[in-house]
């Protein structure tokens, strides 16, 4: 039994016996849009994925675009172009650097297949600093009251003082990313400014620990290599991630928010009416893995 | 102030032109005769050869009726009450007549008898009002038993909610937050327990309730679309006596009693829910150290202090509180308190003044390695003073001065950094004045005039921004510092004007047509962008960027009482124009969002619509049957699309259902055995559907185009409860007790509360459409009620 059996006996309670059963629905066809998820990283080389918006029940996988040029702009200066390597998955050639002003510009020729053509431009996103992780390690915890038996995975980190930072954690299992829409975690830097997360009143992260699945045993763990990242981002960047969390979680509840459109900083030519989807970002990202030995 | 200046000119002429004319007045008191409850909106009619004059107690069983000299009969009736008939003979000067009712079952009244002296409904102004009392409120079949005003409300037409479970109501395509809910007369924040499953007001302590569509008397204002103006009672004057219950969620008990006899009584009731002393029976650990459980109490003093003087001091208290031991901790609550002062200046004066605090505050928390506190609350101190001036038959004069202070603290966190939002400070300072005037024995009409301003107060950090009217952090330009009390911006131009019209025309004895104008206008707004409210969501004021919203109303209608069933029906048809409408940027974050303005929009929105009501109170079988036909749209346009909400185009408030059918029924089938049903059919709410699929580092997620361009499919509901009360031939038996049972959602329909679309867990991918039904089952309940 953990938090969450305990949370969800809870939602139980306030909900008495609330239920979801699955339906059969036909949903509208809407405009297809270019989908462009780039970055460029100040320790590994820019990058791009292309593709098209399809039905939202679709089953197969969002088309690529194979036929786009791409280029990467640094600070409005012409500083890199992406090559095709596979499956709409686009690389450059260069590292980008703390503190500048990085966008990128795709061009779509017209084809045959009756997808959109035509050029889309990012806006601006400025490489962020970021600290490097202060340690990452793992200790043993005993079963209680809300905690399950195993080891847990905490990082040390210090956030750079100045408020207005805004992050995101991505963490690894055996070098498989989770990549849920509850993995979607980011933070704006208000509530903890300049302090280091192995402090009085504030722990240290906990990033990972012990499966919910009853199949989990202690054993399970022993060897198992888990890696936790920090990534530096833009406030708008940080919004974008929110909003692709709320609207694929937070659906359909009594408390949820209302459907919206989820935009990121890519539109067609300059028209800012007219928007691609996905989000271009710089970012500094910090990496650290740990082994769990007994 | 030219403006204020200027309505106090108006106000005085206003009376003024009426301080003539000369008629013998009768006044007096109206209380009910085994507990001295005082009875509002009783019929009193003054008949004589030459004709019939008729009046009613206002809210504090206080009435005046001005007749010509000479002899007649005066008769005071209400429904459940047995009438009360005076022959006055040659009466020359004015007297005093204090009448004490007798309460009666409605189903032993006599139908042709009742409807006969009972036509109050078409002889006045009053349109767009659903009245309901507490004892008719009980007899409605309930979600776990839990009698439930709000609930209870939403089965009338106008009336809904967004679904099952949802806080608050909406009125007539109002918000939530366009809902003055007072409880002798203090303003209640939030009137959800459980998240909004049941509300605050526990009807054991309700004397009656009123609800105000539209066509408002000009004391009311604040909000632009309903009042619920509930009243707690004053407890019993002439006996001690007990009422109280044991049910499946809680249970409760009220006291009540003389302290002097007929000179100072309370009233003293609490309810607790214990759903989690059940948290054993899970044998799990962690819920040893859980809380979830709510509670209220009501309280009320009542002093005569003298033949003109009666003081109140009124109290509701409640909390929900919610944890799982050291992992989190949430709960939320109001406090309010009620100091009033009724004195009869006169046979033709009356006087209310009254002074309320009303604090409504929510905490979110944890004890663990990492410990915080989140606070926020809203604080209100209220003052009133309204007279009413009986001046004769044809007028009665009713005006006033209100003022709200409002103290609003959106959130205050402590743990690892202190850090808190700016509080914010306002004043509502308004005036009213009215005459209900009885043109001609068929004709009557209430016009009124209420003036409200408001200014938003320092002390406080203003940001401004650059010209071109977008508000975020791009377009930031300075920040400017108020002082303490300075005033930061004030809204007291012409614009704060709201009139009130009412009229009705008899059309016969039995029947009338209705008409009702109303302007309101609300300066506060509750920021909430969720499918239904949550207890965390805070109140701001209108200020420097959000300016306060107003609706037009116009109402037309018809009454008529069918005298030989004791059935009545009304038709009504409205429209509301609203402006100003708060509406949230798409992804708006509102939460410990110290520049409010950066995520807001402005709109405007309509509604329109017909209600029907067909009602039976006596006999033995009592309910009614509502029927609403209604649409409510907004619309947000924008200079650009981060600033429109659908494009610019007009889309389906959450709560627009176009049809919405109630059928409420209570049979007394035999001494001791009463059924009653509930029937609800409602059109589905609108939803959004995505229209296609995006991806980002391999999630997929929707795109949404059209706001509620979709719907969920209709809902429907039967609910059954069944009363077992023995002994009832021994009246004079002082214990009584009586047990129900029944089941909400009787055939245990999955209402859709909404559809929404997720991926298989872990990858999320395989997307499924699906169903949420909030109560998908039948529930059973039973309940022990009994009293002394």
């Amino acid at each position: 039994m953990n938090a969450y059996k305990i949370l969800s006996i809870f939602v139980f309670l306030g909900l008495f016996s609330s239920c979801q059963d699955e339906i059969d629905i036909t949903l509208p066809e809407g405009q297809k849009r270019l989908i462009l998820n780039g970055s460029v990283l100040d320790n590994d080389l820019p990058s791009a994925d292309l593709s098209w918006s399809i039905n939202y029940l679709a089953e197969e996988e969002n088309p690529p675009v194979l036929n786009a040029s791409i280029f990467v702009f640094e600070d409005d200066i012409l500083w890199d172009s992406l090559s095709h390597v596979e499956q709409g998955h686009y690389e450059g050639s260069k590292m980008g650097e703390i503190g500048r002003n990085y966008s990128i510009e795709v061009s779509i020729p017209e084809s045959t297949d009756n997808n959109p053509s035509g050029v889309w431009k990012s806006q601006n996103e400025k490489l962020n600093r970021n600290n490097p992780m202060d340690s990452i390690y793992s200790i043993y915890l005993p079963p209680a009251i809300f905690q399950r038996e195993g080891y847990y995975v905490y990082v040390h980190w210090t956030e750079p003082l100045g408020i207005g930072d805004c992050y995101r954690f991505k963490q690894w299992k055996n070098d498989t990313l989770e990549n849920a829409p509850f993995n979607l975690q980011v933070t704006e830097d208000q509530f903890f400014d300049g302090r280091s997360f192995n402090d009085i009143d504030l722990e240290a992260f906990n990033v990972a620990g012990p499966e919910r699945s009853r199949d989990s045993t202690l054993e399970n763990q022993i060897g198992m290599k888990y890696s936790y990242e920090i990534s530096s981002i833009s406030l708008s960047h940080h919004d974008y991630i929110n909003l692709i969390q709320e609207q694929t979680l937070q659906v359909g509840g009594l408390f949820d928010p209302p459907a919206a459109p989820i935009v990121g900083n890519i539109y067609r030519g300059d028209d800012t009416e007219d928007y691609a989807l996905g989000y271009f970002y710089a970012s500094a990202p910090r990496k650290s893995d740990i082994i769990i030995t007994p | 102030m030219d403006s204020l200046k200027s309505i106090w000119i108006a106000l005085t002429f206003f009376v003024g032109i009426s301080l003539s004319g000369q008629t013998i007045q009768i006044s007096g008191n109206i209380e009910e005769a085994s507990s001295g409850e005082a009875i509002p909106n009783i019929s009193i009619i003054w008949k004589n050869s030459e004709g019939t004059i008729s009046s009613s107690s206002n809210s504090y069983g206080f009435y005046s009726i001005s007749i010509p000299q000479g002899s007649g009969k005066l008769t005071f009736s209400a429904f459940g009450y047995k009438p009360i008939t005076k022959s006055l003979k040659n009466i020359k000067g004015n007297l005093k007549i204090n009448i004490s009712l007798q309460e009666v079952s409605t189903e032993l009244l006599e139908v042709n008898v009742v409807s006969e002296k009972l036509n109050n409904n078409i002889t006045t102004t009053e349109m767009s009002v659903s009245k309901l009392s507490a004892k008719e409120i009980k007899k409605v079949p309930q979600l776990l038993g839990e009698t439930d005003v709000i609930r209870t409300l939403t089965l009338l037409p106008g009336i809904s909610t967004v679904g099952e479970g949802a806080s608050g109501f909406n009125v007539r395509g109002g918000n939530a937050d366009q809902n003055l809910i007072i409880l002798d007369e203090a303003p209640v924040y939030n009137s959800s327990h459980l998240f909004g499953f049941f509300s605050i007001f526990n009807a054991d302590a309700v004397k009656d309730v009123k609800l105000y569509k539209g066509g408002m008397p000009a004391n009311y204002g604040g909000r632009l679309s309903s009042v619920l103006d509930i009243r707690q009672k004053e407890g019993n004057s002439k006996k001690f006596a007990a009422n109280g219950g044991i049910g499946l969620l809680s249970s409760r008990l009220t006291l009540e009693g003389p302290i002097i006899k007929d000179k100072v009584n309370f009233m003293l009731a609490g309810r607790r829910s214990y759903f989690d002393l059940f948290f054993p029976l899970f044998d799990v650990p962690e819920l040893d150290q859980s809380i979830a459980y709510f509670y209220d109490f009501n309280a009320k003093l009542n002093a005569k202090i003298s033949k003109k003087d009666k003081i109140y001091l009124s109290a509701y208290f409640g909390r929900d509180q919610f944890s799982a031991a050291e992992l989190f901790k949430f709960g939320w609550g109001n406090w309010t308190s009620t100091l009033r002062w009724n004195r009869v200046i006169s046979p033709k004066w009356f006087f209310n003044a009254s002074a309320v605090y009303s604090d409504y505050k929510y905490q979110l928390g944890a004890d663990g390695t990492t410990p915080f506190e989140w606070d926020s609350r809203i604080r209100n101190l209220v003052q009133n003073a309204g007279w009413t001036f009986y001046y004769n038959n044809a007028h009665t004069f009713e005006f006033g001065i209100q003022n709200t202070f409002y103290e609003f603290e959106p959130a205050k966190i402590s743990g690892p950094i202190d850090i808190e939002l700016q509080n914010e400070y306002a004043t509502e300072p308004s005036l009213y004045a009215s005459d209900n005037w009885r043109v001609t024995d068929n004709l009557t009409i209430t016009y009124g005039l209420r003036y409200s301003s408001f200014y938003n107060i320092g002390a406080r950090d203003i940001q401004t921004y650059k010209e071109g009217g977008i508000y975020n952090e791009s377009t930031i330009d300075d920040t400017l510092s108020y002082a303490p009390g300075e005033i930061i911006r004030s809204f007291n131009d012409l614009s704060g004007l709201e009139p009130r019209l009412a009229l009705n025309y008899q059309v016969s004895q039995n029947s009338s047509l209705k008409l009702s104008y109303n302007r309101n206008r609300q300066y506060i707004h509750l920021i909430s962008n969720n499918t239904t409210a949550t207890p965390v969501n805070v109140w701001r004021p209108a200020g420097t960027y959000i300016d306060p919203a107003t609706v037009s109303q116009i109402a037309l209608g018809g009454a008529h009482n069918f005298k030989e069933t004791g059935v009545r029906f009304s038709i009504e048809g409205f429209y509301k124009s609203y402006q100003n409408l708060i509406d949230y940027k798409d992804g708006a974050n509102l939460i410990f969002e110290e520049y409010i303005e950066t995520e807001l929009l402005s709109g405007i929105g309509r509604a329109y619509g017909a209600e029907v009501l067909l009602e039976k109170k006596t006999g033995a079988l009592t309910g009614w049957i509502g029927y609403t036909l209604a649409r409510t749209e907004r619309q947000v346009t924008g200079s650009s699309r981060d600033l429109r909400v659908n494009n610019g185009e007009w889309y389906p408030a959450n709560y627009d259902k176009l049809h919405d059918l109630s059928v409420v029924a209570t049979w007394t089938i035999s001494k001791g055995w009463d059924v009653g049903g509930n029937f609800v059919y409602q059109s589905g709410r609108p939803l959004t559907y995505p229209d296609s699929r995006g991806e980002f580092e391999g999630i997929y997620y929707p795109v949404y185009t059209n706001r509620n361009g979709g719907r969920t499919p209709s809902t429907n509901r039967l609910d059954l409860s069944f009363t077992y009360t023995p002994g009832t031939k021994k009246l004079n038996k002082k214990w009584q007790s009586s047990v129900s049972f029944g089941a909400y959602n009787v055939y245990g329909r999955k209402n859709p509360y909404s559809i929404f679309f997720r991926g298989e867990v872990p990858e999320f991918t395989n997307i499924k459409a699906y169903q949420l039904s909030v109560i998908g089952t039948a529930v059973p309940y039973i309940n022990y009620n009994f009293s002394f």
